[in-house]
């Protein structure tokens, strides 16, 4: 070998003396260097930033009501300390609501702040500090004497106090401040995010985005450019004939200057990686080796695409053509793996049935869109249940069944990384049974005011669904028109996490508490017909949610809630805080607490179920926590393969609870034995949600719609809803699908990546995992790196086969 | 097999295809026979398009001959064997731009499988004896031609190659870098080695060569020793008796009248008199019909067949002059 090692040398030296290598290395360093200073700026600060306020116009109004004695006392407190020039604002506001809207959170922030110096603030009387957690930590303050309090501590006590008085429209105090800071400058506001959910970003996403973009495409194609003379040039006469009058073997020495041109870019990634393996881990204080081990994949990464050049600088030999070629190759490449990746989640991520529920006879599905759609069986395809209303990556509350009015209860919101959004709060409400009295209600109201009912944002279905199963003809028309007429119902609370039902009511889990709604109230005819000045509203605010919360029962901005397995208590987990609660005479009262006290810092997205005797939190990055009835630690459980958790369900009859995997497993939680087994099914791998009818049934969602309803006992498939496929699926399924199988995909050992770097089989979609039930991305990593290997293997061989035979 | 020729060329036929659509055959060399005795230096000369570069290349290994053999040293030419046994100097020698002398040395020193301490003791010898042991730093694009030649004979003789192929070792040289090559190659010879020298300066080839082969049409067209070859030539071509005389026009006239001759008019009513003289006794009865005719002799030249002669006359030839060896 000791020839070829000297091509290897010889390229070093070659890589070495390359002038455009030393430009890079500067150029690179640079970018370092400019990236170096920024790291974080951890403080303990009680300061109000924007990210902290909720809602700037609740807070004006209410403190233009306080200024004038007309809100609660705490409230009217904190309207004393501000800027007087504030105060004379806030007088001289004649419509509070109104001028509220022209203020900017970042302005609420600063007055606010104004009112954490204030010694004058806190006063026994106004400020009782009803709830236990809080008044543990306040204690030692107020008993030191505000007078005697240090500026830091007097901001603590202020903070909490300012908390107090408007519970919901600011989120907790943090207590440690996070700026991102470019050496010790701070850059913007606070971050709204913890130092957690920064690296569980920066880790996958960010660090991922600077290496594929940064070094996966830009170095690789410097590298293409400053390469691609390498093999044109040794295989060109003058330098050829002498090569290969020497003892060596023609094919190792193309293979050898084939790897001999890599170490140029050996040498750039090797100074990037690095580089930034030490600014993160010096700044961020992410050590992750990851990045190191990136090295040889970014090397795989510039080798597919070299071997595409070094075979057409055999073939042509010229460098302007190999560079050309790369680049259609690398188009080529690109355009396969956009048409894939785009189809692929609308085809087989966006359809995935997050929720399948049955409701009397019909089984409806909520998909990863949020849309909610009932099955057809004359058809065999899901049929939209009202006019969808959000799309991608939505959260949808329900469907509930409302036995008793045989109506669906359910509400889509729109996620963005940090939050719900709506085209209206009101939940959505569809009777399938009492179809025509619905239709008549609507008829009536578009009758008497046609305009009004049109531009109504109440009503959501198509005025014209009356005729809905008219129009049907066609499996098409079937995924294209919604089965039912929707009407809007009440109003949901602020900020809602989850509506639940219990005891045949609704709970809304919402930052400003539990709020209650019998089904009773939700009668949509009844409601349809009481009318102001003639004109139909179904719903008023007032008849809507009561706050049923126990008193000074906290609730952060992570929480989520389930109903136990005997429909008596609510597990409410609240950033790392459990409460059990009864509801006994409309109101819910603790039955037991626990704080899971562990390496968490309570920002991690959950998910809690409870039966009589147990109960379990899953959270994103940990382990499954098992409690008993009285919230007492009983097991920490990691689940196999590092699988994480997509759906929590509690088997009925039976102790266990049963996990859906974000890899599709089914696995059942053995809560006695302490112990966690995979469920044999047939769809095991594909499976994305479930609904267990008793302990033997069960309702799966499959990938991509599918939906089946199993018998465990007998192991037999009862029911099979087996969409039909449309063009577009066929297309996908038989034609991208398998064309991307066999072709080589750079761009698709991102997951590789993304798996070395975070060390997860699947990747969420959104920037922050705030929901476990959102459709993760399975990181496929292999089958990427063995097309791309038999592709450079092919590659290289015909490169081989080439030179052996030719004669030069 | 120490006794092999240093080459054995038999019956080398080379075919080569050209075109996309219909494949046009011809042949680049059409049954060459060849054999080069050890320790002698060989030239081989022949017109652009004669099959020498394919010769070369057949040795070597770089194409494969249609059909035939050829073996260098007594292993089969092309094979790992036999090329470490030759030191080979291309034409048109681009080194890579990164190489100084001394990389380059090491470079393909290691290729030829030469040790480490081999490479440093042998590369200072060579660069002192083809002149560029104060440069050997320096990067060898800075180099003139004249200093790339002699690197590359340099490395061609690095891990003492029993048998060196040059191809047109001189192309482009000036007087003095010739003579230098000239000079390398007569110490190679001193030192027993074989040199297998192609190129198209007929005067070099003639002075430093013990052995011609003219290659013409893809066929050899003659071999031997260039006074063999002139002498061989002989028979085929016929040499002159070139003479200045003057005289009287009718005496001029029967002159023309009596021999088969050229006769050309100078100044001052000379005349220049050419014809064939293969003997001396041509030569004698040639002077003695002018003599006879009262002409006067001021001049009289025998011209003598030069290699170049030979080899255009070759090259035109369609059929071999002589059988070669």
């Amino acid at each position: 070998m000791k020839p070829y090692i000297a091509i290897l040398i010889d390229s070093f030296w070659e890589a070495v003396g390359n002038r455009v290598l030393w430009a890079l290395l500067i150029g690179w360093t640079l970018i370092l260097a400019g990236l170096a200073p920024f790291g974080y700026i951890t403080e303990r600060s009680f300061q109000l930033t924007s990210s902290d306020v909720s809602s700037s116009s609740d807070i004006f109004e209410k403190l233009a009501k306080g200024i004038k004695g007309r809100e609660t006392d705490q409230i009217q407190a904190v309207a004393q300390q501000l800027d007087e020039r504030f105060k004379q604002r806030l007088i001289d506001s004649q419509d509070p609501a109104e001028d509220g809207k022209n203020v900017r959170p970042s302005e609420i922030a600063k007055q606010l702040n104004q009112v954490l110096k204030a010694p004058a603030l806190y006063s026994a009387e106004v400020f009782p500090l009803r709830s236990e957690r809080r008044r543990e930590r306040l204690e030692p303050l107020i008993a030191a004497g505000v007078a005697n309090l240090a500026a830091p501590e007097l901001e603590e006590l202020n903070r909490e106090l300012i908390q107090e008085a408007f519970k919901v429209e600011l989120h907790r105090p943090r207590g440690q401040q996070l700026w991102i800071g470019y050496g010790s400058l701070k850059i913007g506001d606070a971050l709204p995010i913890s130092r957690r959910q920064i690296r569980e970003f920066l880790e996958p996403m960010l660090l991922a985005t600077i290496i594929k973009l940064g070094l996966g495409v830009l170095a690789v194609f410097v590298a293409i450019i400053v390469t691609s003379p390498m093999i044109p040039d040794t295989f060109r006469s003058g330098s050829l004939h002498l090569l290969l009058s020497k003892p060596i073997s023609r094919v190792w020495l193309y293979l050898a200057k084939f790897f001999g041109s890599c170490i140029f870019v050996l040498l750039n990634i090797t100074f990037v990686l690095i580089g930034l393996y030490f600014i993160a881990g010096l700044r961020f204080e992410i050590w992750n080796a990851g990045l190191i081990t990136c090295i040889p994949l970014l090397m795989f990464v510039f080798i597919i695409f070299y071997s595409v050049s070094a075979l057409v600088g055999l073939l042509w030999g010229n460098a302007i053509v190999c560079v050309v070629s790369c680049m259609i190759f690398w188009l080529f490449c690109f355009a396969l793996g956009a048409v894939h990746d785009t189809m692929l989640r609308d085809m087989d991520i966006e359809p995935q049935i997050r929720r399948i529920r049955t409701a009397g006879d019909e089984v409806l599905a909520v998909n990863e869109q949020g849309h909610l759609s009932v099955w057809n069986q004359d058809y065999s395809v899901w049929q939209p249940v009202v006019d969808p209303e959000s799309r991608g990556q939505a959260t949808t509350f329900g469907p509930i069944y409302d036995q008793s009015h045989e109506q669906i209860i359910f509400k889509s919101f729109r996620r963005d990384p940090f939050r719900l959004t709506a085209r209206a709060r009101n939940i959505t409400l569809v009777r399938p049974g009492a179809k025509r009295a619905t239709e008549t209600a609507i008829e009536d109201e578009q009758e008497d005011t046609p305009e009004a009912a049109k531009e109504s944002p109440d009503s959501i279905g198509p005025a014209d669904d009356a005729a809905a199963d008219d129009v049907i003809r066609s499996a098409k028309d079937a995924r294209n028109n919604p089965r039912w007429m929707a009407d809007s119902g009440p109003e949901l609370p602020a900020q809602v996490f989850d509506v639940l039902e219990m005891k045949g009511a609704l709970i809304a889990i919402c930052r400003g508490g539990l709020f209650y709604l019998d089904f009773d109230k939700l009668k949509i005819t009844q409601q349809a017909k009481t009318g102001l000045f003639g004109i139909k509203i179904p719903w008023l605010v007032s008849q809507g949610f009561e706050n049923i919360a126990p008193p000074e029962f906290f609730i952060s901005e992570n929480t989520t809630a389930s109903v136990t397995a005997d429909g008596e208590s609510l597990i409410v987990y609240s950033s790392g805080n459990i409460d059990r609660l009864r509801l006994t005479e409309g109101k819910f009262t603790v039955e037991a607490s626990a704080t899971l006290s562990d390496d968490s810092d309570g920002t991690e997205a959950a998910e809690i179920r409870a039966n009589e005797n147990y109960c379990v939190v899953a959270r994103n990055g940990l382990p499954l926590t098992i409690l008993d009835q009285d919230l007492a630690r009983v097991a920490t459980m990691a689940l196999p393969k590092d699988a994480k958790v997509r759906q929590l369900a509690s088997i009925p009859g039976t102790e266990d609870f049963a996990i859906v995997t974000h890899t599709g497993e089914l696995l059942r939680v053995d809560c006695a034995s302490k112990s966690i087994q995979p469920i044999q099914v047939a769809y095991s791998g594909l499976c994305t949600s479930m609904d267990w009818v008793d302990q033997d049934q069960v309702w799966l969602g499959v990938q991509p719609n599918r939906g089946y309803l199993l018998n465990l006992a007998t192991n037999r498939v009862e029911q099979q809803l087996v969409p039909t496929a449309t063009l577009w699926e066929k297309i996908f399924r038989y034609g991208v699908k398998p064309i991307y199988l066999v072709n080589p995909k750079p761009s698709a050992l991102d997951n590789a990546m993304a798996y070395i770097l975070s060390g997860e089989r699947t990747q969420a979609l959104n920037v922050i995992t705030n929901d476990l039930e959102s459709a993760q991305m399975e990181l496929d990593i292999w089958q990427p790196i063995i097309t791309n290997l038999c592709f450079v293997v092919v590659v290289l061989g015909l490169g081989c086969i080439y030179v052996a035979r030719k004669e030069f | 097999m120490t006794d092999a020729p240093a080459i054995d060329v038999q019956q080398v036929r080379k075919d080569y295809k050209d075109g996309w659509l219909v494949r046009k055959r011809f042949s680049a060399l059409n049954g060459v026979d060849l054999t080069v005795r050890r320790g002698e230096v060989f030239g081989l000369l022949g017109p652009n398009g004669a099959g020498k570069t394919t010769l070369i290349k057949i040795l070597l290994g770089i194409v494969r001959s249609s059909s035939g053999k050829a073996f260098l040293l007594g292993d089969r030419a092309g094979s790992k064997l036999a090329r470490r046994k030759i030191g080979y100097l291309p034409e048109n020698l681009n080194f890579p731009a990164h190489h100084t002398a001394r990389r380059s040395l090491a470079f393909y020193g290691r290729l030829s499988g030469v040790p480490e301490t081999t490479i440093k003791q042998r590369g200072d010898e060579l660069l002192e004896m083809v002149g560029l042991l104060g440069r050997d730093r320096e990067l060898v694009r800075k180099y003139s031609k004249g200093m790339r030649q002699r690197l590359g004979l340099a490395q061609a003789m690095l891990h003492e190659p029993e048998l060196l192929i040059l191809d047109e070792p001189t192309d482009g040289l000036d007087p003095v870098g010739r003579s230098e090559i000239r000079r390398i190659i007569s110490t190679l010879k001193d030192q027993g080695k074989t040199v297998f020298l192609n190129s198209h300066i007929l005067q070099e080839v003639e002075l430093v060569c013990d052995r011609v082969a003219i290659l013409a049409g893809g066929a050899l067209r003659g071999v031997g020793t260039p006074s063999e070859l002139t002498s061989q030539f002989h028979g085929a071509l016929t040499a002159k008796l070139r003479i200045e005389l003057s005289g009287g026009a009718d005496a001029v006239e029967q002159l023309r009248s009596r021999v088969s001759c050229e006769l050309l008019p100078l100044p001052d009513s000379r005349w220049q008199f050419s014809s064939a003289a293969e003997s001396q006794a041509d030569v004698d009865r040639l002077i003695d019909t002018i003599r006879s005719l009262q002409l006067s002799i001021h001049r009289l030249e025998r011209t003598r067949l030069t290699l170049e002669e030979v080899f255009l006359s070759a090259v035109q030839s369609s059929d071999p002059i002589s059988s070669a060896n």
